[in-house]
């Protein structure tokens, strides 16, 4: 289905997940709002344990007990996923959105050839392929079809990271999600991975959420970025933004957390503390505790997201209009 | 002589390395009978470790850091060449009392802290055990406490009383791998290798851990062998850097002179893909697939000539050997340039 002229491909609101554990729910992704307009690369960073996986697989409807979404809502294409049944996702998954999962050697099927799994997936749904599909998307990624016959034992990590992305690419979906698939790469491989996705990006005018833990890595790819804290959107904006201006003291502390190659050699201190129990989290600003420009309100008050500039933050320092009203 | 030259210039006046790698070299088997064949995992290696010096080895996964970490703690033996630790050479320490001395003495940290810890124990008790192992000098059980309690406190946990007692569930990444130095602490060692120890930590954590190794260096006069892939990090913590591409040491030099002045095209290739914001996209190396080879019985020649831009026809018949081309700069290379000046 054609996206709706004017709308965004993805339209997330109020989204809100829980794990139930027994005696009190985890909430792992608190009231996140996300627009993802057509060909746009939204990246999503944050540390381990602040619901960035769990938001991309609230998304894409891929949670599994004990996780459940309790509220808000998926809009894709004009549909909602989060009330449509299971046989109208399954036509939907794949077809027009697919996802690129962390880690490609768990994520391939080991005793079935590369082809053999591109087979799998196109047969799992009504559409037509032609048979030189699978060839086509291989090259795509700049892997010889050869390898259609391989095992992903044969190919190296980067390879069957590219073979992920192809498999992604096989009915050329509106929306790609991925999920930190640099993050078992070497440098030189990671840095090549994202010129390919970049490249491929603009050659098919796909849409890419791009999950990562490293700030720095989606700096020169991605159009906007949002920086996840304890489970909530801290930050959103155009990535030049908040990279040259943060406005929550946590994004500044990210991008201050690793040394630069090049320039003067400066002291670093990165984020004293550890990321907070989501069972029990700080009251007011989530981000209090570890916070180095937290005052008396802070621990009183929950901030909302305030427009600050171009950009939104969550910090008590930017109070003044609440982008918008908490509608329950 | 200025500062900075001086600086430079520390190997020289650190006095005799506490550490000494001449022409190392380990190779594995590959495949038995017909088939056998011999993976060069490292090959005549070169470095020396000076006292409280740190000394990052950096290059992709596969290029043999991690074999060079574990040929220094003796988990393996050289194929061929020798290790000189403190003048003497590794292969002389036969006895039980020389092996224990030595592994007290050159420590590893790991890489990944959730699964180096034994879950089954509190925290207290792999410190406690490295203290009974090596540390003869501490009697009784109230001595090796208090001692415990100053290597925790030495990492950054406090009150060290209250972690000791805690299981390595309870605490996070970062902790647990603060208390894998606290182990590598309890043995009052000269040298620690710690093999990629932030790497699967949070991008928020890592720079503590990081500040921790200078502060260590500072405070409890041990060297460090930090072993990474970052570049980067080993900019902000190392005095000396040597770069590994398929079981060869290709540069080495002061962190800043092969930073800023790199004279091996790997080198610049590495640096090249190191992502920054802070500086203007790089897309110098679209081309490069990023694959290091498997060194199967190789034959002469540089191994980096597939992937090189500059490579000449010499690249193809002469393994390039380190030579100096700057200050205590040394590159692999049949084509870089010596400084000018």
């Amino acid at each position: 289905m054609p996206s709706l002229e004017g709308q965004p491909l993805l339209e997330v609101r109020d989204l809100t997940v829980e794990y139930d554990t027994g005696d009190r729910p985890v909430v792992a992704v608190d009231h996140v709002d996300l627009d993802v307009h057509a060909g746009e690369f939204v990246g999503v960073v944050g540390e381990s344990g602040c619901g960035k996986s769990t938001l991309l697989f609230a998304i894409a409807q891929l949670l599994s007990s004990p996780a459940a979404i309790t509220g808000g809502s998926v809009t894709f294409q004009g549909q909602n996923l989060v009330t449509m049944n299971e046989k109208k996702l399954s036509a939907l998954r794949w077809r027009d959105f697919s996802v690129v999962m962390q880690s490609a050697m768990n994520a391939l099927n080991p005793v079935k050839s590369i082809g053999a799994q591109f087979r799998d997936t196109i047969m799992a749904h009504d559409e037509p392929v032609a048979d030189e599909r699978p060839a086509e998307v291989l090259r795509l990624v700049g892997i010889d079809p050869i390898h259609l016959r391989s095992y992903p034992h044969q190919l190296s990590g980067g390879m069957r990271q590219r073979a992920m992305i192809a498999m992604a690419l096989l009915f050329t979906p509106d929306l790609i999600i991925m999920d930190e698939p640099t993050s078992a790469l070497d440098v030189v491989a990671q840095r090549s991975l994202m010129v390919q996705i970049k490249e491929l990006q603009k050659q098919l005018g796909f849409a890419v959420i791009f999950v990562t833990h490293d700030m720095s890595l989606v700096s020169h790819f991605s159009d906007k970025l949002v920086v996840m804290y304890a489970g909530q959107v801290v930050e959103f904006g155009d990535t030049r933004a908040v990279f040259d201006h943060p406005e929550h003291p946590y994004s500044a502390g990210l991008l201050d957390a690793f040394p630069s190659i090049r320039g003067p050699k400066v002291p670093l201190t990165g984020i004293p503390g550890s990321p907070p129990n989501l069972a029990d989290p700080p009251p007011g600003c989530r981000f209090q505790p570890r916070c180095p420009k937290a005052f008396e309100d802070c621990p009183k008050i929950a901030p909302e997201l305030y427009q600050v500039g171009a950009v939104q933050a969550r910090c008590l320092l930017h109070v003044k209009e609440p982008v918008r009203e908490r509608t329950s | 002589m200025t500062s900075v030259d001086m600086e430079e210039a520390g190997v020289d006046t650190a006095g005799a390395p506490l550490l000494e790698a001449k022409e190392l070299t380990r190779h594995f088997r590959v495949g038995r009978g017909f088939s056998r064949q011999m993976l060069h995992a490292v090959d005549e290696v070169n470095f020396t470790i000076g006292q409280q010096e740190i000394v990052a080895l950096a290059g992709e996964s596969g290029s043999g850091k991690s074999t060079i970490a574990r040929l220094l703690a003796g988990v393996y033996k050289p194929t061929s060449g020798e290790i000189f630790y403190q003048g003497r050479a590794m292969s002389t320490y036969r006895s039980r009392k020389d092996q224990l001395s030595y592994r007290g003495d050159v420590p590893m940290v790991f890489q990944d802290p959730f699964s180096s810890l034994n879950p089954a124990f509190r925290v207290k008790h792999g410190v406690l055990r490295s203290l009974k192992l090596h540390r003869r000098d501490l009697t009784t059980k109230a001595q090796r406490f208090e001692e415990a309690e100053r290597v925790i406190e030495a990492v950054g946990l406090s009150p060290a009383g209250d972690v000791m007692h805690r299981y390595p569930y309870e605490l996070s990444g970062g902790q647990r791998q603060r208390i894998g130095f606290a182990q590598a602490l309890a043995h009052k060692p000269k040298l620690i290798l710690a093999d990629e120890p932030v790497s699967m930590l949070d991008v928020s954590i890592r720079i503590g851990l990081l500040n921790l190794m200078a502060e260590l260096r500072e405070s409890q006069g041990v060297s460090f062998l930090y072993i990474t892939h970052d570049i980067a990090s080993a900019r902000y913590v190392a005095d000396r850097l040597m770069i590994m591409y398929a079981g060869h040491v290709v540069e080495t030099g002061p962190t800043e002179s092969v930073l800023q002045n790199p004279k091996h095209p790997y080198t610049d290739l590495l640096l090249g893909a190191v992502p920054d914001p802070r500086a203007p996209l790089n897309t110098g190396i679209e081309g490069d697939t990023g694959e290091p080879p498997k060194v199967i019985d190789p034959a002469p020649g540089c191994r980096f000539r597939w992937r090189c831009p500059l490579a000449v026809d010499r690249c193809h018949v002469e393994t390039p050997l380190l030579r100096v081309l700057g200050k205590n700069h040394q590159a692999a290379c049949h084509v870089a340039e010596p400084d000018t000046d």
